[in-house]
């Protein structure tokens, strides 16, 4: 292949992620409502887009759920690989296998799953219901990137910590922790990112009124079109692309440092 | 010397593989004791359940005149010096030498100078603000060792420390290791496979296989008197040849009768003869007991390494005198350094 | 560490709870009706019209999992042969995407495809005819292969990154030209990947209920929407939960021809946090 042709091919298939990307924010600041055509620039979309109750509480919700079931899928997480990493032989097979089955089934089986469990216990579909799906289906991810973190750890090291006299809880938080600290963060940070994507398990477990951005953005597109939605893509796209940055930046720096 | 640990008819397994059986241990207060024998021996094992990081299935761990058996680590006034230092990655040099002596809350003021005095005794001054990984693997070590020497305990356990160094730096840390242990005045329990590092630090030596010692005694001691022919083998060459011990101090092997030293067999017991490769001596025709041809000749540094092929064995030979390859020789050895051993025996059998 | 296993206990509260129960609880559902156990919902899944959704949802998950083979492949080996830095660049570009809420990209779509979207909007204003893209298997292809390339790329890609250039200096040295090394040393060793790649394209792609409600309308109907009827509209349970079983099985199948699932996992998660 030569270099043009291959400049090329990565050319078309970016223009072909970015292009829906592109078209959404362009047309957000479309005064029109029609998508094909442009009618002058405007920021009216944005304007009734801060003023939309209906976004604005899904919007809130997503971040929310997001960031409770963050927290607790991390603690849950990061506490169940390190009770799991000692385990050996069939044992452990066993509970990875039951781990991998919420990253490997089809969401919309594992949320039919949760919307039959949530009913037999006569719990009512709503914002507990949604946040409790949520952290069933980030543990595993938690776990599955903190796990080759504790396998790369020497058990010398918790031993050492307890020979110099750490209680078991003093050299869980004060060595353990740190050293296991770089897939804690991924796990939370991919915790977070499944968290806020996620539409097939919202769908199902969550109640009337209860709205995250996806089931919301679902459900509208059902209706009909609401240019406040290419608002609310614009808007998300620069955030995630602010957030990449910010977290890219001290990283390299940092790594620099190190060597 | 008191008796500071002790170990009791001590039984552990692992998925149902025996690695100690039936360990009993004395160990003295101040003493550098070396656990010495080959990979899976189970020497890590013992030094584990003194630390507290196993428990043993049947036996006791006694320290001090009290059962420690059930005792965490975390409450042993033990200390360990791991194989793979096991420094923690995310302190500096002072915060993990300081790290025990945070854990007992003891007020920074008092901790500065502890550990200065650590890093001092490790000669490692000046360290305090590195970060551990960019410190070589002697360093790392080093600081490993005036962490666990904060806490200023009774006993040091020493698992293989010196395993992961080059030849140069394991002879500077032998002596270092020693020096230390004079400085301070404590139990040093070592555990190596490196049979010429454990006759150069030890006060006494045990000699483990497959979960059973084999010998207990000084280093001079276990390397002129080895109990069988494992612990020959292991400590040091040998010639380990098959023998018939007719009757005291007389003995048979490669063909002929030998006088020896040694009595107390049962008449023509089958035995082991032992005879280290620095004891026989090449001889003239005349005097010799034994004739073969040289087959190889090395030179090693201070001596020449030889085979010497008789007719029923092959001996092996140091001397400081190269000889031809193809050379005839007579061989010869003093009877005080035929070592005879009963087959299997261990230490204790005597007692029996 | 074997002093920590009691810290894992919540987890395992967890997972028995949310992972374990709730599925034995669809296995049940699905094997039960109203006269109690039963193979009655199978029965009515294999003699009715929902075999042929199967049918069709199995072929349009095939159809974009070869798309994305074909696109995703040659994009990941270009990729892991640029340079260090415009490497790492390409790599974030292919998942910046995915940190975006996916429907609402897969909602830009319509924009473009519907009767009065771009496309046509360009197309009229050239003087040809308009075309009838949206609401359409096509569009429904399109809008899977255009979620789900990153899944095929990422995989790939990580196995043709970590290659060894030893092993193509050692096969050019042994006589490889470019075109045999790849096919006798490159593609070889990148099959994890691509296994992986397929089976985190494939199991999606058949499950998906709302790119087709999107793109599709009502039209092309796949077994991910007709599992979503049933709980939502129809509150046939029982059935619903039979043609997940039966998902299920599609799922283990295609772990089997793909290879060990802990690939397939490891895969999944570099490819999230993008390690």
């Amino acid at each position: 292949m030569s270099r043009f042709l291959k400049r090329l091919y990565l050319f078309l298939i970016y223009g072909f992620l970015y292009a829906p990307i592109l078209v959404l924010i362009i047309f957000s600041f479309n005064e029109g409502r029609t998508r094909g055509s442009w009618d002058g620039f405007s920021l009216v979309w944005y304007r009734r887009l801060v003023r939309d109750r209906e976004i604005l509480s899904a919007v809130y919700h997503s971040l929310l759920v997001a960031s409770i079931s963050t927290i607790v899928s991390t603690i849950i997480g990061v506490l169940g690989a390190i009770g799991i990493s000692p385990y050996r032989g069939k044992l452990k097979r066993a509970i990875l296998g039951m781990n991998q089955i919420p990253v490997l089934n089809p969401d919309i089986v594992m949320a039919v799953g949760l919307m039959v469990f949530y009913r037999s216990l006569g719990l009512d579909f709503g914002l507990l219901s949604l946040i409790l799906s949520h952290i069933a289906f980030t543990v595993p991810y938690v776990v599955l990137s903190v796990l080759p973190k504790l396998k790369q750890m020497p058990s010398s090291l918790p031993e050492a910590a307890m020979d110099l006299g750490a209680t078991p809880a003093q050299t869980l938080w004060k060595v353990v922790i740190p050293y296991i600290k770089p897939g804690i963060i991924s796990g939370a940070l991919m915790a977070f990112t499944l968290s806020i994507d996620d539409f097939v398990i919202s769908f199902f477990t969550t109640g009337s009124g209860v709205d995250t951005i996806s089931t919301l953005v679902y459900s509208m597109a059902r209706r009909g079109i609401n240019p406040e939605i290419n608002a609310l893509s614009a808007i998300m796209f620069v955030v995630v692309l602010l957030l990449l940055v910010i977290m890219n930046l001290p990283k390299e720096k940092s790594a620099q440092e190190g060597r | 010397m008191a008796t500071q640990i002790e170990l009791r008819d001590i039984v552990k397994s692992f998925d149902n593989h025996r690695v100690l059986d039936q360990i009993n241990l004395e160990i003295e207060e101040d003493e550098f004791l070396t656990i010495l024998g080959p990979s899976g021996c189970g020497k890590t094992t013992i030094l584990r359940l003194i630390g507290g990081f196993e428990s043993p299935d049947r036996g006791q761990v006694i320290f001090d005149g009290q059962d420690i058996t059930g005792l965490p680590a975390y409450k042993r006034p033990v200390n360990t010096l791991f194989q793979k230092y096991s420094l923690f990655p995310h302190l500096n040099v002072y915060d993990n030498v300081a790290f025990g002596l945070r854990i007992k809350k003891i007020p920074e003021n008092e901790i500065k100078p502890r550990v200065e005095e650590m890093l001092r005794l490790v000669n490692l001054r000046g360290f305090e603000n590195r970060g551990v990984e960019s410190l070589s693997g002697g360093q790392q070590q080093r600081i490993a060792m005036a962490r666990a020497l904060i806490n200023r305990p009774e006993v040091l356990l020493l698992d293989e420390p010196l395993g992961a160094l080059d030849l140069k730096l394991r002879k500077d840390m032998q002596s270092e290791l020693k020096r230390i242990q004079k400085e301070l005045g404590i139990t040093f329990i070592f555990v190596t496979h490196d049979q010429e590092e454990a006759l150069t630090l030890s006060d006494r030596i045990i000699v483990l296989n497959e979960g059973v010692i084999q010998q207990i005694g000084t280093p001079i001691d276990i390397y002129n008197e080895p109990i069988n022919s494992f612990v020959a083998d292991f400590i040091g060459e040998s010639n380990i040849l098959e023998g018939i011990m007719h009757r005291d101090y007389d003995v048979s092997f490669s063909g002929r009768n030998f006088v020896c030293v040694d009595e107390d067999f049962y008449p023509d017991e089958a035995v082991d003869v032992v005879i280290r490769p620095e004891d026989v001596e090449i001889v003239s025709n005349g005097k010799a007991q034994l004739h073969g041809q040289v087959v190889s000749c090395i030179f090693m540094g201070v001596h020449y390494e030889m085979l010497v092929s008789t007719d029923h064995e092959e001996y092996l030979i140091h001397s400081t005198v190269p000889r031809e390859i193809g050379e005839r020789v007579g061989l010869f050895i003093e009877p005080e350094n035929i070592h005879i051993m009963r087959k299997g025996e261990v230490e204790g059998d005597e007692d029996l | 560490m074997k002093t920590f296993k009691k810290v894992a206990l919540p987890y395992f509260i967890w997972a028995a709870l949310f992972i374990v129960v709730s599925l034995l609880m669809v296995v049940y559902y699905g094997f039960s009706g109203e006269g109690g156990l039963t193979l009655d919902n199978f029965a009515r899944f294999f003699a009715g019209s929902t075999l042929k959704t199967l049918a069709r949802s199995l072929r349009i998950a095939f159809i974009t999992t070869v798309f994305c083979l074909l696109l995703g492949y040659p994009l990941a080996y270009i990729i892991s042969r640029l340079m260090v830095g415009y490497r790492n660049l390409a790599i974030i570009l292919i998942m910046v995407p995915m940190w975006m809420n996916f429907l609402l990209r897969t909602y830009a779509w319509v924009t473009i495809l519907s009767k009065n979207g771009i496309i046509n909007v360009v197309l009229r204003s050239l003087g040809f005819e308009g075309l009838d893209l949206l609401y359409r298997e096509g569009a429904v292809i399109l809008g899977m292969v255009y979620n789900f390339l990153p899944f095929m790329v990422l995989p790939i890609y990580t196995v043709l990154e970590k290659m060894d250039q030893s092993l193509l200096e050692a096969a050019a040295d042994l006589g490889c030209n470019r075109f045999k090394s790849f096919t006798k040393v490159i593609f070889p060793l990148s099959l994890p990947g691509v296994a992986s790649g397929i089976s985190m394209v494939f199991i999606p792609a058949i499950s998906t209920f709302e790119i087709t409600t999107l793109l599709g309308g009502n039209k092309t109907n796949l077994i991910g929407n007709v599992i979503e009827q049933q709980f939502t509209i129809t509150g046939d349970w029982n059935y619903g939960s039979a043609i997940s079983i039966v998902l299920m099985v599609f799922l283990l199948l295609s772990l089997f021809f793909t290879g060990r699932e802990e690939e397939a996992t490891s895969m999944r998660v570099e490819e999230v946090v993008g390690e």
